[in-house]
């Protein structure tokens, strides 16, 4: 039994396996023996007996088909109906041939049926040659000897005939029973065997699970339980087996190095943990990863541990530090915090002076947009009197367009004048005349004397009359060359008035437009200054939060401080426990 | 008037003053009318602000100068001829006839024509004053003294101062008879 153990578990399974297939090739052998011969049975029953039955009544059907074709022929005259006939009878007699061919091709084997059959052939050999006989008969018109003849002889051996062919089929049935008992008898027989062979199968291979169950499968469920407890952590644990050198005892031994194998390494781990970082760990293959890692692993810890010493070092140095610095920095925010204090109140002022500039700048605008409004005014003034001065240009041309159509109509009165003076003259001389006719007239023009007189004497006044007026006249030219001079004079000062005034109005607008923009200029001065109050007001909103931060500051730089003690502290404690560590 | 219109009562009074004062004028009989006897009716003129008179019995009438045509070669007193109504009439200048200095402005723009017979002459004046009677007796003899003035041709002084011219006289000088041959010049 040893050698078994120690086949491997695939030649174990091989030789299980292989005894089931050896009874379940015998199951098949004999199942197959006796279905062949079943078939074998059955294949001869349809072939031959029942086939021969099944002939033997179509044969029987053509005979008596023949007979009554036969008679017929006898019993009608008609040349043309009887050769129809004779050509039925001559179809059907090669239909039975056939069938008499077929039936002898069947019973080779069986002799008693050979015999018979070959009796039966010539028994309707017979009957064929006296049919023949008989036809020729009719043809000749002998219908009476073929009636004699049918009734006799042909009578008796159709009889004959049929006789035979009931008792071969009778003996084929008889067979075909014997046939159907020998079936029954091959099958139940192999029904028998197979039983047999299936119990057996059946037990043996119960019997070959339960032995390779408790080879196989019981110690793999042990080294599964025993894994098991490896992978929930537990390594004091063994594999209880006896020496195998099947794949089961293979495993185990695995498992068993496995196990050593674990131990090491937790020896390893908690040397780790006890802070010797001295221990070396050796791989024991190119292929072993925990090992390798483990190697490293230790060499890293070794690496880090030192690293870690060095960084404490500085940490606990750079602790101290801190400490120092943060409680400057304490002091630094105490003093800025004061600072910003300060700076807040001085804001304060700074928004009130704003709010100040504000009001004046709108005052300031205000008056600035009156000023534009009187500008205005004053520009509108100003091209009225630009208008009126116009006007008054006009006027004073028409003044003196007046003075020297005067003037003109005083010289023509001075012509006037010259005339009248004229006529005077010419009024004295006639008088002066009337006179001397008078005194030449002597008494008698005494009278004409006086009226002459008289004439000149008005003569005399009109020429005075005339020299005042000359005089006048002389006063009113001169008047009115001092008239056309002074309207010059005005035009030419309505003229410079003019170009003043156009002058003047001119700087009015200019200043119009600077006052104008000036106005536009306050408007965008106190615009800016309510921009700038509302920056202010945000100044003072952004002093009080700075001021907050900067307490907030305060705080967290004395809060800062206490956590850079609490750090120094934890230098302090790092340093012991870097210095604890063994490399 | 507008003093007038106010008060129409004042220019009502005033214009018959003014007419009150015209009558009584017209009312006055004349001086000559008195002594009818050695009074002579003369023409006063003025000539160079000399005043002077001629007999009204000389003179046929006063005119104005227009259109004096000069007329060469004759004596410078002479100053040319003019048409009057027809008559052609030579015009005398006195100043020139009595040699008198020209002194001070004068218009010449009166024409006194004197006749004696047929013999008619203008004579140039500055102004006409009129026709006025001169007592005889009243008239003086000219002053040989009288500066630059033939006495042959005065007939007396009156006693306004007047310079009494003898027109005969003036008329009947040869000088008046113009018969004067110029030679023309050789060609």
């Amino acid at each position: 039994m040893k050698w078994f153990v120690n086949l491997s578990t695939r030649n174990k399974l091989l030789c299980g396996f292989g005894l089931i297939v050896l009874l379940l090739a015998l199951v098949v052998g004999v199942a197959y023996r006796g279905i062949t011969s079943v078939q074998g049975e059955y294949k001869n029953l349809l072939k031959e007996e029942i086939q021969v039955v099944a002939n033997l009544i179509e044969f029987r059907a053509n005979m008596n088909r023949q007979r009554l074709d036969m008679l017929r022929m006898v019993s009608t005259n008609d040349k043309k109906e009887q050769q129809k006939i004779e050509q039925e009878v001559k179809d059907s007699s090669k239909a039975n041939d056939k069938i008499l061919e077929d039936l002898g091709r069947f019973g080779i084997k069986n002799p008693v049926f050979i015999k018979s059959m070959s009796e039966f052939k010539s028994l309707s050999d017979a009957y064929w040659r006296t049919r023949d006989e008989q036809i020729s008969l009719i043809f000749q018109g002998k219908t009476d000897d073929a009636k004699k003849l049918a009734l006799t002889v042909q009578d008796e051996r159709f009889e004959k005939m049929r006789q035979m062919a009931l008792d071969i089929a009778a003996q084929a049935k008889q067979r075909e029973a014997q046939h159907i008992q020998e079936t029954d008898n091959i099958a139940s027989k192999a029904i028998t065997i197979f039983l047999i062979v299936a119990v057996a199968a059946v037990v043996i291979s119960g019997l070959l699970v339960m032995f390779l169950s408790s080879l196989i499968a019981r110690p793999l469920r042990d080294i599964a339980q025993v894994a098991a407890k490896i992978s929930s952590g537990n390594l004091a644990v063994a594999v209880a087996m006896e020496d195998r050198k099947d794949e089961v005892g293979l495993l185990g031994q695995a498992v068993t190095g496995m196990i050593q194998y674990l131990k090491e390494m937790a020896g390893v781990a908690d040397s780790l943990a006890a802070r010797d970082f001295s221990v070396s760990v050796r791989p024991r293959a190119d292929e072993d990863m925990l090992g390798k890692a483990f190697a490293m692993m230790v060499a890293n810890i070794r690496e880090l541990a030192k690293e870690v010493r060095g960084g404490v070092e500085v940490l606990a140095a750079a602790a101290s530090e801190i400490v120092a610095a943060t409680s400057q920095i304490s002091t630094s925010a105490a003093e800025a915090s004061a600072a910003v204090n300060e700076t807040t109140a001085t804001v304060a002022e700074a928004n009130q002076a704003a709010q100040l500039s504000a009001q004046k700048a709108g005052y300031v605008s205000e008056t600035a947009q009156k000023t534009d409004q009187i500008a205005q005014s004053g520009k509108k003034s100003m091209a009225e009197l630009i208008d009126g001065m116009h006007q008054i240009r006009s006027q004073i041309e028409s003044i003196a367009d007046s003075v020297l159509r005067l003037s003109e109509q005083s010289q023509a009165i001075g012509e006037i004048n010259e005339a009248v003076n004229d006529l005077a003259e010419q009024s004295n001389l006639l008088a002066v005349n009337a006179a001397i006719e008078a005194a030449r007239a002597g008494e008698a023009g005494k009278g004409f004397v006086v009226v002459a007189q008289e004439i000149r004497n008005l003569a005399e006044q009109s020429k005075q009359a005339t020299a005042r007026i000359k005089g006048i006249l002389s006063d009113i030219q001169r008047a009115m060359n001092a008239a056309v001079l002074a309207t010059e004079q005005g035009t030419k000062s309505v003229e410079a008035g003019v170009k003043q005034s156009a002058v003047a109005g001119d700087s009015l607008r200019t200043l119009a437009d600077s006052i104008a923009e000036s106005a536009q200029a306050a408007i965008q001065i106190l615009a800016s200054t309510q921009q700038q109050l509302v920056g202010m007001d945000q100044i003072v909103s952004a002093m009080e939060n700075i001021r907050q931060a900067s307490t907030q500051n305060l705080s967290a730089a004395q809060q800062s401080e206490t956590a850079a003690q609490d750090l120094h502290g934890i230098g302090g404690r790092l340093r012991q426990l870097a210095e604890s560590y063994r490399i | 008037m507008p003093a007038s219109a106010k008060h129409p009562a004042q220019n009502l009074e005033a214009r018959r003053e003014i007419l009150k004062a015209r009558a009584q004028a017209l009312a006055r009989e004349p001086k000559i009318a008195a002594e009818p006897e050695g009074r002579l009716e003369v023409l006063e003129f003025v000539l160079a602000n000399e005043r002077y008179a001629l007999e009204t019995a000389f003179v046929r009438e006063v005119c104005a100068l227009k259109e004096l045509t000069p007329l060469p070669c004759t004596p410078s007193f002479i100053l040319g001829i003019i048409n009057i109504r027809g008559q052609i009439l030579a015009v005398t200048d006195l100043k020139r006839f009595f040699h008198l200095p020209d002194k001070g402005l004068s218009d010449l723009n009166k024409v006194i024509i004197l006749r004696r017979g047929g013999l008619e002459v203008g004579i140039l004046a500055d102004r006409v004053s009129g026709v006025r009677a001169v007592s005889v007796p009243e008239v003086q003899e000219p002053l040989p003294t009288l500066e630059g003035l033939s006495p042959d041709y005065l007939k007396g002084i009156s006693r306004e101062a007047l310079i009494i011219l003898d027109a005969e006289k003036i008329l009947t000088d040869p000088r008046m008879i113009v018969h004067e041959e110029v030679e023309l010049p050789s060609k």
